[in-house]
């Protein structure tokens, strides 16, 4: 059996060309190989970077936050306390973020703050209805002592009216008899009397 | 002793009398200043027990400061004839004088009072018992 030259050279061509597909994969493989490392590298020292500055961010923000929580009187030391743990808690295992504790501080904070509004509210409601009623009561109490001393005072200068006039009021009618009676109705009346005592007392 | 021709009717009179009497010392005078009723009265007594003009003069006094006081409030200033008239309601009781005082403050009719005792008539006083038994049965 004879080979044709045809054939063989076909086969040659075939070959070769296998080979340098292979050899550009290669080439292609390990081009993109030292490209993906070093873009892998570019990315860990970036990462390193972005969590150096993370964490100095977090250090400066925490130590305010400590300075803020521990001067403002609206928390709770229970709520200080908490805040405290968790942020040091933050800062120790690392496995919190910087936006993560800030989120949670202000999570903690707005409910805190918001339970501490209702307590206040709730507690100036107590306080206010407290006071409103004790100084309604205060009130009512003070009116009926008024309203008794007004009922006493009244009564008191009814009575002294009453007595004034009953002193004042024999004086008016003698003071008006006296006026009214002429000196003929004067004279009648002493003869009068006397006829009257006379026969009453027989002298 | 009574003089009974001297009855003096009024305090005034009794203390004119009085006044009269301490003056004069002798029946002469007497005859000169006594009021006729009272000289007669000295002239009975000197003639009936031959006394002196003292002896007399003291009796009489004795007699005089020996009455009895009628006393009578009025209100008003009394003419004689109304003087005369009060006195006709006393001229019975014997050794008595009256003796009339004015006292406004009695309004109207008399108050008399006789050996301590007090007969109220006044308009004062009956003024006053209207309204005390007034007030007590509207205040019951």
């Amino acid at each position: 059996m004879t080979i044709e030259p045809f054939f063989i050279t076909g086969l040659i061509i075939v070959f070769v060309c296998f080979g340098l597909i292979v050899i550009s994969i290669v080439v292609l493989y390990i081009r993109s190989s030292r490209a993906l490392s070093a873009l892998n590298t570019e990315f860990i020292l970036y990462k390193r970077d972005q969590e150096s500055q993370a964490r100095e961010a977090l250090l400066v923000a925490t130590k305010k936050a400590q300075e803020i929580i521990a001067s403002t009187q609206m928390f709770s030391d229970e709520t200080k306390k908490w805040v405290m743990d968790a942020v040091n808690k933050s800062i120790a295992s690392g496995s919190s973020t910087y936006m993560q504790i800030i989120n949670d501080l202000g999570q903690k904070s707005v409910k805190d703050l918001l339970t501490y509004s209702d307590t206040l509210k709730k507690s100036i409601e107590v306080q206010t209805h407290e006071i409103t009623s004790g100084f309604i009561s205060q009130l009512q109490s003070e009116e009926k002592v008024f309203h008794s001393t007004l009922e006493k005072d009244e009564q008191q200068i009814i009575e002294d009216i009453a007595k004034r006039a009953e002193l004042m009021l024999p004086q008016i009618i003698k003071d008006a008899s006296g006026r009214a009676l002429t000196q003929e109705e004067s004279e009648v009346l002493v003869l009068s009397s006397l006829e009257k005592i006379k026969k009453q007392h027989g002298f | 002793m009574a003089f009974e021709s001297l009855v003096p009717k009024t305090k005034d009179e009794v203390v004119e009398l009085l006044k009269i009497l301490s003056r004069v010392t002798s029946f002469e005078d007497a005859k000169n200043h006594f009021p006729p009723k009272l000289y007669d009265e000295v002239l009975i007594q000197q003639k009936q027990n031959s006394s002196s003009f003292e002896v007399v003069s003291k009796s009489i006094k004795q007699y005089l400061n020996s009455m009895n006081s009628i006393k009578v409030y009025i209100p008003f200033v009394a003419s004689r004839q109304f003087i005369d008239e009060i006195l006709k309601y006393f001229s019975h009781l014997p050794n008595s004088y009256v003796e009339l005082i004015v006292d406004q403050s009695i309004i109207g009719g008399v108050r008399v009072v006789i050996s301590g005792r007090v007969f109220d008539e006044s308009l004062d006083t009956i003024i006053d018992k209207t309204i005390a038994a007034s007030l007590k049965s509207h205040n019951a």
